[in-house]
């Protein structure tokens, strides 16, 4: 786990919905190459590793969230995932799905 | 035999007991989880492999982005049937029934493997999300539906560090 506190996606923002949140997404989207495998897979791994090593999230403080992972960081958490993704993919200038995006219990 | 090598990850933080003779016990919450490729997704989505889930469930944010006719159809439920309900961390939804078009597929970091014909529950809405409320549930791999079918799931503790270990095989 990086030593900085990731940011936290504000949650006190109007909600969208589902389809507004998938068709933001695409026109996000469309302004990138899509990403490869190849190249989101060192992220799944790290993420895993660290899963599986117990050392993701050790005090639980992302419990019940999403987190979103990029170049072997959590760069942010949320409750709502297409939030999260939308949000760290605009203020990174990257393709939405560039992003590692999974669930801790 | 193409094995999926199970991401065993952990539930909550282990639960140090006592032993009667002495000495301590920390018992881990293990959970396993593997990578799932849905038809129209270039990158897989994870998911969370729950044996006591009896259908594989995805929630709407994922499966709002499939083609509806070409990733996937609708089974509806037959005529007089109410519809159900299920819950999952907390959250009580109602769902459809769909069977994909196309084949799934599940995936490790060197193994792929498509099922074909799968069924599964999507989840009709999703709970709001505020702070301080549940987030939107990840997928669940449930027993039926064609995903674990046919397979054998491994589970093995490692008698040193007490970690388990798990994988998925197809014939």
């Amino acid at each position: 786990m990086t030593g900085t506190e990731p940011d936290t996606v504000p949650t006190n923002e109007p909600e969208l919905s589902i389809q507004e949140y998938t068709a933001l997404l695409k026109e996000l989207g469309q302004q990138f190459l899509m990403p490869t495998w190849e190249e989101v897979k060192p992220d799944w791994q790290w993420v895993h590793g660290r899963m599986e090593a117990g050392t993701l999230d050790p005090e639980g403080k992302w419990s019940d969230r999403h987190i979103a992972v990029y170049q072997g960081q959590v760069i942010g958490s949320d409750t709502n995932p297409l939030r999260l993704r939308l949000t760290k993919a605009r203020e990174l200038g990257i393709h939405p799905e560039r992003l590692v995006i999974t669930y801790l219990f | 035999m193409p094995t999926i090598r199970l991401v065993t990850g952990q539930w909550a933080n282990p639960l140090d007991v006592d032993l009667p003779a002495g000495g301590s016990l920390s018992i881990p919450q293990p959970q396993f989880r593997c990578l799932l490729r849905l038809p129209n997704q270039v990158l897989p989505k994870d998911a969370i492999i729950d044996t006591g889930a009896p259908l594989t469930c995805i929630p709407q944010d994922i499966w709002d982005s499939l083609r509806v006719g070409v990733d996937y159809e609708w089974l509806p439920f037959a005529a007089g049937m109410q519809p159900p309900s299920a819950r999952i961390a907390g959250w009580q939804f109602t769902f459809r029934i769909a069977r994909f078009l196309v084949p799934v597929s599940l995936l490790d970091y060197s193994t792929e493997v498509e099922r074909p014909d799968v069924i599964c529950q999507f989840a009709d809405g999703n709970p709001p999300s505020y702070a301080g409320r549940k987030s939107l549930p990840p997928i669940i791999i449930g027993l039926w539906g064609g995903l674990l079918e046919g397979g054998k799931i491994g589970v093995e503790r490692d008698p040193s560090s007490g970690r388990v270990n798990g994988e998925l095989a197809f014939p």
